[in-house]
Formats: C-alpha cells, structure tokens, sequence
C-alpha cells in the first residue's frame, strides 16, 4: 500500500500538488496532517473537504493527524506514538510543499525507523505574494532529537539557508550570537530572488560569509553544505533552512552524514499570510531520500 | 596592543586579559558587592556593561591586575549562558518535571566545572599544584564521581578533559532512543560540583579561597534552567561559594525549582546596572568620557575627546543663539532677577528655543559632538560605542588614512541619521523583532511612539510649557483591568526591545513607588528632536496612553503635573 503524507495547506498549490503525487505515486493511502491551530485561514476547511471527496472518489483511505502547531512537544509524542504503531508496506511519498520544514525533519526521523527511503515531491507557487510572507516569529528552537553534539569550548557557526523573511534570518543571528556566519542563498532570479532574498543586516560585527547554491538541486546543495561542514569542524555548527523547501532535505542530510553533530534550528512563525503564494507549477521537483 | 578600531564593542569574552585590562573601566560603586561572599543579582539591559563586569571580578583578570592586593581571598569563575548545550530542548520529553530538571542541571553543572577548569588552566602559574596534592584530589574525585581520570595530563586538563568526555555522551545519549537511560547518570551541584570546590581547598593558594560562581546572561537560560540556578542561590551558606547572577531580563523570575522564592535581602542583594541611565549627576557622563579616553589613548590618538569628536559649527553657533534668546526673554520675564532665575532659565530654555526655531524644512541639525553622542546613547555604553566604531570605519575608508584623529561632524551626523532611521526601521517591524508579538501588538507600538514624537514636538514647541524638553514620562491615572493588561503588554514589548527603559521613582511627597519610562532616545534625531533632555518627566494619563497606541491619536498636553508635590525621586 503506497502511502502519501502531506499537511493540509491553504494555498492554490495545495490541492492539485496532491492530486498529482496521488496519481504520480499510485497512492493508497493518505496521512494528511492538519494543523488546527491553522484551520480558520481561508480555504483550510475548504481544501480539507477537497481531499476528502479525491480520497473518496478514487478508493484511497485517508487518515487525519491533527497536530497543533505552536505546541512541538505534543506533535513530536503524537507522531512517536502513530509512527510507532504504524507498517508501511509500499511506497512513502512526502508532498513536501506545505509541510513546516520543522515537520519535515520530525517525519523523516521516525518514518527512518519504518523505512529505508521516502519519496519527495514538491511544487513551486507560480509566484508568491509582494507583501510579508510570514511574521511574529517566536525564538529559534534545535529540533528535538536533532539538537547536535557541542564541544564546550568550540565557537559557533550558524550556517543559515536564506529565504524571503529577512526578520526570520535576523532573530536566528541575535539569538545565538554566532561567532561566524555562513550564509546560503539561493542562486537565480526566479520569483525575484536577488530583491527579496536580501534580509541580511551586512553591518553586524561578525564574520560572514556568503555563499550561492541552488536548493531546488538536493543533491548538489548536499555536497556544498558538507563541504562547509567539514571546513568548520573546529566549530559548534547550528543549520537553519529557510529558503525553499528543498533545502530541508539537504539540510537533513547533511543532519545525518555529520553522525548527529550538527544541530537543527527552526524559526517558526505565528502569522502566515493568506495569500502566501499564487498558482502551481507542474513542474515538481521530485526525487529519493535514503534514511 | 593597537586594535584596528578602538571603538569595537565586541563580547569581552573574545578579548584577551591583558587587552581587557586594559580597556576595562572601573566602577567603584559595585567592588563591594562583586567582591564580597555575599549573592548578587546583577540587573541592566543589553549592552549596558553586565559581562564585562562579571569578566573584571573574574579570577584570570584578577589574578594579572596589579591592583589586587589578595588575589586569591575570592576566586571569581566566569560562566556564560551562551552556549548551544542550552538550546537543547529534549529535557521538554520527559513528562516528570522531576526528570527535565535533572537533565537541565547536568548540562548547567557541566558548564560550570569547565568553565572552572577553564580558569585555572588559563592561569597555570597561579597555583603550585604538587605531584602529591594533583594525585590526591584526583583520586579523591575519581572516587566520589566514579571515574576514571586521564593520567598524562596536569590537574585541570584531566578534569576538562572528563568533563568533555561527559558532555559528549550525555549529549549523544540525550538524541537517542534510550535516554530514558540519561537519568541514571547525571551531574548535580550537589554530587559534582560542590566536592570539586571543596577539593580544589587542597591546593594551598585556595585553602581559604571562597569561590564567586559568575552566571552571565542568564535570561538566555529557559525558565527550568533559571529556578535551578534560583534554587542554589536559595542556599544561605556562602562559606564556601556564593553566586552573581547577572540578567537583562526586565523582570527576572525568583522562583526556585522547589516553587519557593528566592529574596531580595535574605537571598541575594540586588545591583541594578540601570539606575544611571537616568542619574542627575551625569555619573554615566564621567563613565563615557572615561571609556573613550581611554581608547584614544590605547588607540595612540593624540586627541582629546573633544576634538576628536567636535560639534559642528552650526549646532554650536545654533545652540548658542538659542541661550542668547533665552536670556533675552529671562530678562523681560525677571526684571529684577534674584539669585540664579537667568542662568535657570537659559538652562531651561535655551536649547529649546534652537530646536523650536529651526526652519521645519531646513536639513536637520548636524546632530554631532560627544555630548550629543552620550545624549543619545541613553546611558547604555554600548549604544555609545558602536556609533563611534561606525564613524571611524567611515572615515577611515573616506581618508584612506591608517588613523583617524578627528570624526568631522557631517560623518557623526551621518552615521546618527542612519542609525536613527534604522531604529524607526526597527519599530515598524517590531514584530519581527519580538517573540511572540502579534501584529496588531506591533502596530500599536509603532502608533505610540509615532504619537510620542507628534508629543516631544509639540512639548517643544509650546512657549508656556516649563519643561519643554522633558522625554522621561509616567503614566498616570487609573486604568480598568484591561485596560492596564493592555498598557502592560505595550510597555512590556518595549522595554523587551529596548525602545524603552525603566526606573523605578517615588514620589517626593507620598512616597509612592511607580515606574519612569525613559525613550531610547535613538529614535528623536530623525525627528529633529533634541536628544540632550531636561531632568523632568511628563505624564501620560492611561487612557490617553492607550488611544494614542490603540487609535493612533494624538496625546493631548495636559495641565503641568510637576508641581513642587509630585515631584519625583529616584529610587536606589
């Protein structure tokens, strides 16, 4: 039985990025988490019954987790607990389009325990909204499990993936006050990059470096982090992924190739906007992610 | 030793001894508090000089400064909360809150022992630790902790070097599936580090040391970690060690893991790092110059402060013609004047009349100077310095000079603006810059300060009112309950984000304890207000407060409330 696991989202992409991993993946089953916390923005409830009808019209059982997003602990101890009662006898799909990158990470460690490899399908927006993308963000939080392993005397690098929330990018550097920065944009004009992939405050007293990859290519930005990571391994390194999706995965890779001594981050947010991004695009990235 | 930039205000703790020495000013009013045996919170808002305090008393800087008579009378272990180990949030797994703590104190108590390790191998030659005693305290330790020790190395690297071993596995233990197993082994102050002081009084340079266990930064810590650190300072028996515990937490929890309270008093006396923030005697004025002098010196700049960093032309002729008026209208208002009612006035006055008069489409005032630098620095040293780092970078890069001896005032203002600008920047996406602060809180905090300025100008502007150039504000009057959980929630993210700072006063008369607010005053130069201030405070009714952040309306002037009855004291 070919499993799909995705989180209900609100944006355009949402529903038709999962009717194609659907057909795509020839799935049996779907696992859609739901972030109540969520459920009041616009076209949640809607798309919610959407999947419900595409379950019930093609023969696909569907099970609802609800999760609550500004309580971790209970989502890591509910997800423990199905994970650990659950087989899965075919294929896992993540359609990890709206997915927290938060959950990304949690959902690998455990489905690592079930399964060797997952699948990984993800959507571009045909574009995303001018205005904020998310805000009133909380502290940065290392992931459970994921947390690292820090010599008590190395400095910290902060390797940071940069996105479109500059303001997420400026809580992670005051928060850990690094002694170095690395920071990772993403390369190409696509979606405006170069104007709004720019929220970093170059005048800080620290040292930073800048570096260009591409995180639509996982397997590339694979290799580009690791090499960064064993240049620093005199320090502590904390890595924090908010450009897109994608880098996730790289990101989690780079978790396991470094036997757990890098540490996770995760800047979560309260407020997203509801017109987060525009359309679809067809053209998914998808891929295989060994466990 | 010369550094690129004198002025860099970068964590002491990247410095080295004999650079910090060297840097450091000291403040007398606080050595009989940081070096007595006695529990000290030590509070004051970032950048306001907490760690390099706590560096100062710490014993390697104590040991190398030459005017530390004993030297081993109180040995001060320097123990920064900055430390990824802290941001490790498995300990949230264990439902037992018995459980979390025991894994939050191991992680606390292994941070100490290194950090104590730390000391003594960076001052080596301070002991004279013989074969026969290295050999006896490591025995002793390795019965009373279980372990085994590395034998090749001296004392403290064996320590260190166990220590990190335990980090190690504890950490690894932590990430993995069994750690339910990480609860049978673990530090506590207890089982670890009181025998390890208690050993260490084998050494005879430390036989009566007592030991000063300095936590820095410790609103950095979650609230378990902070009630544990409460919770030991809950031990009154200070024979043997004692804790200063510095915080730039505006309302530091004193809650201990028992659920109990710690007391100011009985528990700890408590040093508030702020108070001259707002001080009339300029106490933080005479710290600035001192600070800065310094650096000149260090730096090899032959200049004194003043014309290293002058006022511009304009500003001064601008402020002088504004006594000049003053004294004009002092003379018309005291015909007959008595005793210092001119020079009153002119003080009162005088700066007022030069912001007031400006043209409102003329340029701003060349805002420069190093007054005008304290002004706006708000009495954080840090907002003092790093301005200063900025214009010397600019200068240098604008001379192609090596040294710089003079900051010319257009630099000054420039990096003023600047720095202004992006302070408003700042507080339209205050938001973002706050945890947990929604949106709409957000907004409200920009429409109130937006409505402070409309305010300060107005004050300003006004010919009758007697302290025209007041900043400091109260805010009077009663509110319903929910009314004051909002002011409460405003206020709070604002003193959070150091757009504003408190003090707590009284009043003269009544004796009433209340709480001064002081705007980071950052935010008037792009306002073309005068940074400078009148010691005065104006209030700001509560409801008035609130339709100002709420609607973004305009704060009326109310009748003057500084008559001679509510006048303010501050509270030391």
């Amino acid at each position: 039985m070919n499993t799909l696991i995705t989180v209900l989202g609100w944006e355009e992409r949402f529903y038709r990025g999962t009717e194609i991993s659907i057909e795509k993946y020839e799935v049996d089953h779907v696992l859609l988490i739901t972030f109540i916390d969520y459920l009041q923005v616009k076209n949640m409830e809607e798309n919610r019954g959407r999947i419900e009808k595409l379950a019930t019209d093609n023969g696909i059982s569907l099970e609802h987790v609800e999760l609550s997003y500004s309580d971790s602990i209970s989502n890591w101890r509910k997800i423990d607990s199905i994970f650990n009662e659950k087989e899965f006898t075919g294929a896992v799909t993540l359609n990890i389009t709206t997915i927290p990158r938060e959950t990304i990470w949690m959902l690998l460690f455990f489905l690592k325990k079930a399964v060797s490899a997952v699948n990984y399908i993800y959507f571009k927006p045909i574009d995303y909204c001018e205005d904020w993308l998310t805000k009133n963000h909380k502290n940065p939080r290392l992931l459970f499990k994921h947390s690292g392993v820090f010599g008590l005397d190395k400095p910290l690098a902060l390797f940071i993936i940069t996105g479109f929330d500059g303001s997420r990018l400026d809580s992670l550097i005051d928060y850990y006050e690094p002694a170095k920065v690395l920071v990772f944009s993403q390369n190409g004009n696509q979606f405006n990059n170069d104007k709004r992939n720019n929220g970093l405050k170059f005048n800080r007293l620290i040292d930073i470096q800048k570096i260009e990859l591409d995180s639509y290519n996982v397997e590339e930005s694979t290799e580009i982090l690791t090499a960064q990571i064993n240049k620093h391994s005199e320090y502590n390194i904390i890595i924090s992924s908010q450009g897109p999706k994608l880098s996730s995965l790289s990101t989690y890779k780079n978790y396991q190739l470094s036997d757990g001594r890098v540490g996770l981050a995760y800047v979560p947010a309260k407020e997203f906007n509801e017109n987060y991004s525009v359309g679809i695009d067809e053209n998914y990235v998808a891929g295989e992610f060994i466990l | 030793m010369i550094m690129e930039n004198p002025f860099v205000f970068d964590r002491p703790n990247n410095i080295s001894v004999e650079d910090f020495i060297q840097f450091y000013i000291k403040e007398n009013i606080y050595t009989r508090f940081l070096e007595s045996t006695r529990n000290i919170v030590l509070i004051g808002v970032r950048g306001s000089g907490k760690t390099s305090t706590l560096r100062y008393y710490s014993f390697p800087v104590q040991y190398v400064n030459p005017e530390v008579e004993d030297k081993f009378a109180v040995v001060g272990i320097h123990i920064p909360s900055k430390h990824p180990l802290f941001g490790k949030r498995e300990y949230l797994l264990y439902e037992s809150t018995n459980k979390q703590e025991v894994v939050v104190e191991h992680f606390l108590c292994v941070n100490i022992l290194s950090c104590i390790c730390d000391t003594f191998i960076s001052t080596s030659d301070a002991l004279n630790v013989s074969k026969e005693t290295e050999e006896e305290i490591l025995s002793n330790l390795a019965f009373i902790l279980g372990c085994d020790f590395p034998k090749s190395s001296s004392l403290f690297k064996s320590i260190k070097l166990y220590v990190d071993k335990e980090a190690n596995s504890s950490q690894k233990r932590l990430n993995n599936d069994d750690f339910e197993s990480f609860i049978d082994f673990s530090f506590s102050f207890s089982n670890t580090v009181i025998p390890f002081l208690e050993q260490l009084k084998l050494l005879p340079e430390l036989k009566n040391s007592h030991f000063s266990l300095f936590f820095d930064d410790i609103q950095d810590l979650g609230p378990i970690h902070q009630s544990i650190i409460n919770s030991w300072l809950a031990y009154r028996d200070n024979k043997l060690f004692s804790f200063k515990v510095a915080t730039a937490d505006i309302k530091p929890t004193y809650v201990t893991s028992t659920g109990g309270v710690i007391l100011e008093g009985h528990d700890f006396v408590k040093i508030d790092l702020t108070k001259r923030l707002f001080n009339r005697a300029s106490e933080f004025n005479k710290f600035a110059k001192d600070v800065v002098s310094k650096r000149l010196i260090l730096a090899g700049i032959d200049s004194t402060i003043e014309d290293f960093l002058p006022e511009s032309e304009s500003f001064s002729e601008g402020l002088n013609e504004g006594k000049e008026k003053a004294r004009e209208d002092a003379y018309k208002k005291y015909p007959n004047p008595s005793g210092t009612q001119i020079s009153d006035h002119v003080a009162k006055y005088g700066r007022a009349i030069y912001f007031r008069e400006r043209n409102p489409k003329s340029n701003l005032p060349v805002y420069s100077g190093f007054e005008t630098l304290v002004d706006i620095s708000t009495g954080v040293i840090r907002n003092l310095l790093t301005p200063i780092y900025f214009m010397y970078e600019k200068e240098i890069s604008n001379t192609g000079q090596s040294v710089v001896n003079v900051i010319p005032p257009s630099i000054q203002r420039d990096i003023i603006i600047k720095r202004s600008e992006a302070f408003w920047e700042k507080i339209r996406d205050i938001d973002s810059e706050i945890e947990n602060c929604p949106e709409e809180l957000g907004k409200y905090i920009h429409n109130f300060f937006d409505q402070l300025m409309i305010y300060l100008k107005k004050r300003l502007k006004d010919p009758d009112i007697s302290e025209p150039r007041a900043l400091n504000f109260i805010i009077s009057q009663s509110a319903s309950e929910s009314e004051q959980h909002q002011i409460d929630e405003i206020i709070n993210a604002s003193l959070r984000s150091t757009l504003l700072y408190k003090r707590m006063v009284s009043h003269k008369s009544t004796g009433v304890k209340l709480p001064l607010y002081v705007p980071n005053r950052l935010m008037l130069p792009i306002h073309g207000l005068d940074p400078h201030g009148q010691y005065s405070h104006f209030p700001i009714p509560a409801k008035a407060f609130l339709e100002a952040a709420i609607h973004n309306k305009e704060i009326p002037l109310f009748t003057e409330d500084e008559s001679s009855s509510n006048q303010l004291e501050l509270i030391f």
